[in-house]
């Protein structure tokens, strides 16, 4: 498999993704419509950071079962404990703390 | 246009097959009609009362975005390249931040019911008749490219003709989605936003089940997922396409195009979506929604839609007689879904899940479509014609006659636009092109409008006029101007550069408005020195008239080929050049200050104190449980007691949002109001009549109170 089909879509999408998502980060943030000092904005910030991670650590595992790098079951398995901690994140972040 | 040697399908299916498909509409138009009677004005019919809450949203925007991303394209594609089908369902993260704390926000709390709306709020009328003229264009298309998606899925379904009256009449595409926009047309005309979002409720379910349904059986026919797994060879398993090769699927191509201007077109200008967001109940539901929808529901929708591909890729490798290499891409979901599933009943629901799906995302643009029409063509041509007055409840009757009407004549353009779309090998394709080509100038002047505040009516025109003709140019010489910025991707003369133009759009567009609003202080000179000529009005006639002739050239350059593009790119930067000068002079009245106040990014205080009309109240409160006590009056208050409004922290004149309990109805039962005076008695709201029907309470039922604001 060429390194063009490789890895370089995968720095490329999260290199320039990742220059794209941190400057929309940081212009909220100094424009002040992201304001941490207002209720629920801090989470705000977390679940965008979170999302950002998640998208990455996806496209990463999928590679490395692709390429046969890691095991299926294995690369399916991380997958399955990021997706439980992230719904537990969701969960306890958005829900339950909204009910109390 | 199909492929050479491109195998197609017809009469797929058995007569249960259609049956089971007439069934599951009928339930679901009948589902729709039901929830028609919610809708009492055009803020109901458009933007649903503003009172759904996020899963609600979240699920009714499966529908609208799996039938637009839909079954067949993603099919396809799967077929063609694997799994790496998946990538433009989860490269839309990077903009969240810009959509949730940016657009969002602004869009709702300004007020606006459109897109041109906003643009004519934060920069000129003039500026807001172009855009509701691209946009009308995005739209459109928009639809165009669903009605070709549902009649190529359809077409397997049917004979290769029929006999009529003793004639035989052969079953053509434009036949098949005419039909499909005369009961598309029906359910969305009398139905609105409220009957949309619950039938794109229901079938956001069956879609997500039908994919996955679909998935597992295809798995167990092949004989586990190792086994699926271990068939495809190792390019097909990667998750994304390679760097730049061929030109009809490529990674970079792709970035650009759907990952960059088609996830700011589709989060910030596809007003179908947006309308879904505006319909939640706060600005706060709509990010929920938007979040878990892109985190959670994309990555799965991404398997539901692109699956048949994969396990027809699958297929025709250990078996070729049974799915043939060659098989027709865009017909590869129905001939998969056909051979894994062995039940006529099964193949029909999975069918009517596809076909519903796919008109759930036409429905929602052409009702969205209508919304432009009615507050940005049919309400300021009205204002200019007759000044007469009436009352509230007329003008809303009177309108959503109007909205109805616009329905239906958008169906009909929406069928006309098929017609160039299908002209591409692929929907995919025709979806890439018509993505890369109309979204740049809008996202760009959207996008740079919201961030920007120094973003001029100058410049957002000259984004607009300057940047098409530069984008008109750069289609009619693809090896020239689109090649510096290719990535290695090879020029198809067929179609150039179907992606990766995008990318040439988007510079192109974002270069012109960065060098308008860099010389904002030379456009300001020269207004000023030319409003002290005694010629003024005739030196201004003649630079509109130079610039009429240029942007005639330009247009008619490019479906006349006058061999030079030396010519053309000089008139267009000299177009650029005047555009900005005879837009500064004519546009009187622009401050920076005023009209940017609340409708930037760094004014959103501003833009919450006009949404509420005080100063937002942001103190945390709890939620009270209600019951309701009907009492006359006709103001828009409701009235708690001093305890419940304590436990709320809300004043007098804050935001209130009163609900029915059941969660399961997801806000259907809801409204908006001020909170008034305070009484003594605890556990009791005071609400007129008209407050009443606007919710639809029912009596003995406890209600949720909650400051909004």
């Amino acid at each position: 498999m060429p390194f063009s089909h490789t890895w370089l879509p995968y720095i490329y999408l999260y290199g320039v993704g990742g220059l794209l998502f941190g400057s929309g980060l940081i212009i909220t943030l100094k424009s002040g419509s992201l304001d941490l000092k207002r209720p629920g904005h801090k989470m705000w910030l977390a679940v965008l950071i979170f999302g950002f991670i998640w998208f990455m650590v996806m496209h990463a595992l999928w590679n490395l079962a692709a390429l046969a790098i890691l095991n299926l079951k294995a690369s399916l398995l991380i997958w399955t404990i990021f997706m439980i901690i992230s719904l537990g994140f969701i969960y306890f972040g958005f829900i339950k703390k909204a009910r109390s | 246009m199909e492929q050479v040697g491109e195998i197609t399908f017809h009469s797929i299916g058995s007569s249960t097959v259609w049956i089971v498909m007439i069934a599951y509409f009928a339930v679901i138009m009948l589902f729709g009609s039901y929830f028609g009677r919610y809708t009492r004005s055009t803020t109901d019919f458009f933007f649903g009362g503003r009172r759904f809450s996020w899963w609600l949203i979240t699920m009714s925007i499966v529908a609208t975005g799996v039938g637009s991303h839909s079954f067949v394209k993603y099919s396809a594609k799967g077929f063609e390249h694997g799994l790496s089908s998946t990538m433009t369902y989860i490269n839309d993260w990077f903009f969240v931040p810009f959509f949730l704390f940016g657009w969002l926000p602004i869009i709702v709390y300004s007020k606006v019911r459109s897109i041109p709306e906003y643009f004519e709020k934060r920069f000129s009328p003039s500026s807001r008749f172009i855009a509701t003229i691209l946009l009308l264009v995005y739209m459109i298309g928009y639809i165009g490219i669903g009605f070709l998606t549902l009649g190529k899925a359809m077409i397997p379904l049917l004979p290769e003709s029929f006999a009529l009256f003793g004639a035989n009449l052969p079953v053509t595409l434009m036949g098949v989605i005419t039909v499909i926009a005369v009961i598309t047309g029906i359910y969305i005309t009398f139905g609105g936003q409220t009957a949309v979002i619950f039938t794109d409720l229901l079938q956001g379910f069956i879609l997500l089940f039908a994919g996955l349904l679909l998935f597992f059986v295809g798995i167990t026919y092949l004989g586990g997922f190792e086994t699926f797994w271990n068939i495809l060879p190792k390019s097909f398993r990667m998750p994304l396409a390679d760097f730049n090769h061929p030109p009809d699927f490529n990674f970079a191509g792709i970035f650009w195009q759907d990952g960059i201007a088609g996830s700011i077109g589709f989060l910030f200008m596809n007003q179908g979506l947006l309308m879904r967001f505006m319909a939640c109940k706060s600005v706060n539901e709509g990010r929920k929604a938007a979040a878990i929808n892109i985190l959670f529901v994309l990555p799965i929708s991404a398997i539901v839609v692109g699956n048949a591909g994969w396990i027809g890729r699958a297929i025709s490798r250990i078996s070729p007689e049974t799915v043939s290499p060659l098989a027709s891409p865009d017909q590869i979901f129905v001939v998969v879904a056909s051979i894994v599933l062995s039940s006529p009943i099964l193949f029909g629901f999975i069918m009517a899940a596809l076909t519903a799906a796919l008109m759930s995302t036409v429905d929602t643009l052409i009702n969205a479509t209508a919304a432009i029409f009615v507050n940005d063509v049919y309400r300021p041509i009205k204002g200019f014609l007759s000044k007469k007055v009436t009352s509230k409840k007329i003008t809303e009757r009177h309108e959503l006659g109007v909205a109805r009407i616009a329905s239906m004549g958008i169906t009909a353009l929406g069928v006309l636009a098929v017609i160039p779309f299908n002209s591409f090998p692929t929907v995919y394709e025709a979806h890439g092109y018509f993505h890369s080509t109309l979204t740049p100038p809008l996202v760009v002047a959207i996008f740079l409008g919201v961030f920007w505040k120094r973003f001029t009516p100058a410049a957002v025109i000259t984004t607009f006029l300057g940047g098409v003709a530069l984008m008109l140019l750069g289609a009619q010489y693809p090896g020239v101007l689109i090649a510096p910025f290719d990535h290695g991707i090879t020029l198809n003369p067929d179609h150039p550069y179907t992606y990766i133009r995008a990318l040439y759009n988007l510079i192109v567009c974002a270069g012109v408005a960065v060098l308008t609003v860099w010389t904002t202080g030379l456009q300001h000179q020269f207004v000023k020195w030319v409003r002290r000529l005694p010629n003024t009005n005739m030196i201004m006639a003649m630079l509109t008239s130079t610039l009429s002739i240029i942007y005639t050239v330009v247009i008619v350059s490019f479906f006349i080929d006058f061999g030079t593009i030396n010519l053309i790119f000089t008139l267009i930067v000299a177009s650029i050049i005047l555009l900005p000068l005879v837009v500064s002079y004519y546009v009187v009245g622009y401050d920076v200050e005023t009209n940017t106040k609340g409708l930037t990014a760094s004014s959103i205080q501003d833009a919450r104190r006009f949404f509420k009309g005080s100063e937002p109240n942001d103190v945390e409160g709890e939620k009270v449980h209600v019951n309701y006590k009907l009492v006359e009056g006709e103001i828009d208050v409701i009235r708690f007691s001093k305890d419940d409004m304590k436990a709320m922290a809300a004043n007098i004149g804050d935001l209130v949002y009163l609900c029915d309990k059941r969660k399961w109805l997801g806000g259907l039962k809801s409204i908006h109001s001020v909170y008034g005076e305070p009484h003594n008695e605890n556990g009791i709201a005071y609400i007129n009549d008209e407050q009443l029907k606007g919710g639809m309470f029912v009596e003995g039922k406890v209600l949720i109170a909650e400051k909004e604001l």
